[in-house]
């Protein structure tokens, strides 16, 4: 078994002897491997490759779900529809123009039709998906199951909330429903177009990463009616593929409906009880100690923390993983340290 | 009960419930003669308050808590006029000046925050996003403000935050403002010298106003 087969395995319960370590390394912790600032590393698409390269082989113990080709992800489905991103200096990128600014708008674009699937930042998604496809050492592929049959299209629910802006997505949810479900299945329609535009690059869906932070924004009513549909509709698409849920946002509330997200994976947040988000949903755990915090942890306490997180969720459907994306600066000896304890542990409950 | 009281409690009850109704309610209670103060210092300021305890109870959420700003501020659209006429004003509780710091975008956080001070009573001067020290320090200097209040999201740029104190500092302004931050807990007020963190608008609020009162004894740190 590769590592990336034996990380499959524990995730579906297969195999209880190992715990993988399965980080997620974006562009706030990586531009650190390119030596540059972030603007940077979103625009040289080869420096980006090369610093998960580096990563990966400085860290080969961890398998980084942040290894894919970064851009503007968040901007996916609203520069789709004639949103416009912006960017900074030394930060992520954001919508700086929504498409969407009045119930009206969501007319004009159901009237206009579905956008090509290279519409707004698409077309540069999939240009450097080509060029990782291309690019991208084979000998990691084969070990980790990386760009190959990978989709990593970002943010969906909360793409499409982000058309209009966080206020309006959550305000129209009271205001006009009906607008808020038409416009919601148009950015999904079109999100699973993106999709399939993808998998002409990197070949059939194997593994499905999926980010949406919007449940941790609403009550379980609002979950059930506006959010937990949409993502479904997606990850039920891809099927048989492998699916991971990002979200770090608490979402203790309304573990019930969480369950019924239709993926493998939750990477959640360090906010969740893990024995409570482990005792009511079936999915395999990814998380969840703070980033921030492991950041500026000591080795020795990276250490207790993760043994801490270990002894609460056990062995089996357990990535041990920071709660979220790692936070920059993290320094390697903490990562080390993780990798450290994942290993002792995973002997330990396995002798016993 | 008497008919003024059935009425603001109405409205109380409108906001507390998020009913977007509340914005007609209010316009209907002030043309039938009641005044402006009276259903925003009677009505809406204690029904914001119940909407401030659901969330804390967490009976309500994010989305919950931007409606209640949302028909708050439409409420005020409707009450500023008459506000503005009545010879018995609404006194100023005090003065704030808010802003998401350099490089970040995020301000949800920071319009709840806002709305929330402003119903609750304070004359607000928002600064928008991605407001560079400079800008924060230029408003301390004009507005005087008793309260600065900061957000980010992003753990790239909590960091600012102490940016701003420290340019706060060399302006000889630091001791003259309470300074809040809000925004996900990665950082401690003390590591970037500001005086509180608030993990919520309403606890932001909450501890704006025990500061004035503070301040107002003569007690303010």
């Amino acid at each position: 078994m590769n590592t990336w087969e034996k990380a499959l395995a524990v995730a579906l319960g297969k195999k209880v002897d190992e715990i993988p370590v399965v980080l997620q390394a974006y562009a706030l912790v990586l531009k650190r491997f390119a030596g540059v600032k972030e603007y940077e590393y979103y625009h040289n698409i080869k420096l980006q490759l090369e610093a998960k390269v580096a990563f990966q082989r400085r860290f080969p113990e961890v398998i980084n779900i942040g290894t894919y080709a970064e851009y503007g992800e968040l901007g996916l489905i609203p520069t789709a529809f004639g949103g416009k991103l912006g960017w900074m200096e030394d930060s992520p990128p954001y919508v700086a123009e929504y498409p969407i600014k009045n119930p009206e708008d969501v007319d004009k674009i159901a009237e206009a039709g579905s956008p090509d699937a290279r519409a707004g930042v698409a077309s540069e998604m999939l240009r450097r998906l080509e060029y990782f496809y291309e690019w991208f050492p084979r000998d990691l592929r084969d070990e980790y199951g990386y760009v190959d049959g990978v989709l990593c299209p970002g943010i969906c629910v909360e793409g499409a909330a982000l058309a209009m802006g966080y206020d309006n997505f959550l305000i129209w949810m009271r205001l006009h429903p009906d607008v808020l479900h038409k416009w919601l299945r148009l950015a999904t329609d079109w999100y699973l177009k993106y999709c399939e535009a993808a998998e002409e690059v990197v070949g059939p869906c194997k593994i499905l990463w999926v980010a949406d932070h919007s449940p941790h924004m609403v009550g379980k009513r609002q979950f059930q009616e506006f959010i937990l549909p949409y993502l479904n509709k997606v990850f039920s698409r891809y099927k048989g593929a492998f699916r991971i849920w990002h979200n770090e946002g608490s979402v203790g509330h309304m573990l019930d409906e969480i369950d019924k997200i239709d993926a493998e994976v939750w990477h959640f947040g360090p906010f969740d009880d893990e024995i409570q988000c482990r005792a009511k949903t079936h999915f395999c755990l990814q998380g969840n100690i703070h980033p921030p915090y492991f950041s500026k942890y000591m080795p020795k306490e990276v250490e207790e923390k993760c043994e801490e997180l270990i002894s609460k969720v056990g062995l089996g459907k357990f990535w041990l993983s920071t709660g979220g994306g790692m936070a920059p600066g993290t320094p390697f000896k903490n990562i080390d340290a993780m990798i450290k304890t994942a290993k002792k542990c995973a002997d330990v409950f396995s002798r016993r | 009960m008497t008919l003024l009281a059935t009425s603001l409690k109405e409205i109380n009850e409108a906001i507390a419930e998020l009913q977007s109704d509340c914005i007609q309610l209010v316009k209907a209670n002030l043309m039938s003669g009641i005044p402006a103060r009276k259903i925003l210092t009677e009505g809406l300021i204690p029904g914001l308050k119940r909407v401030g305890e659901k969330f804390e109870n967490k009976e309500y959420f994010l989305a919950d808590m931007l409606f209640a700003a949302y028909v708050m501020n439409e409420c005020m659209k409707v009450l500023e006029p008459a506000l503005a006429e009545d010879t018995e004003k609404v006194p100023s509780v005090g003065k704030a000046v808010v802003g998401t710091v350099k490089d970040d975008i995020h301000d949800i956080g920071k319009n709840i925050f806002i709305a929330l001070m402003r119903a609750s009573g304070f004359d607000v001067h928002d600064l928008g996003i991605n407001v560079p020290a400079e800008k924060f320090v230029k408003a301390v200097k004009e507005h005087e403000p008793d309260i600065l209040g900061m957000s980010a999201l992003l753990a790239t740029t909590v960091g600012y935050f102490r940016t701003v104190t420290d340019a706060l500092r060399r302006a000889g302004l630091r001791g003259k403002v309470y300074v809040m931050i809000g925004g996900p807990p990665h950082v401690a007020a003390e590591e970037v010298e500001a005086d509180i963190y608030c993990n919520d608008a309403f606890f932001g609020v909450r501890k704006a106003l025990e500061y004035i009162e503070r301040k107002g004894r003569g007690m303010a740190t």
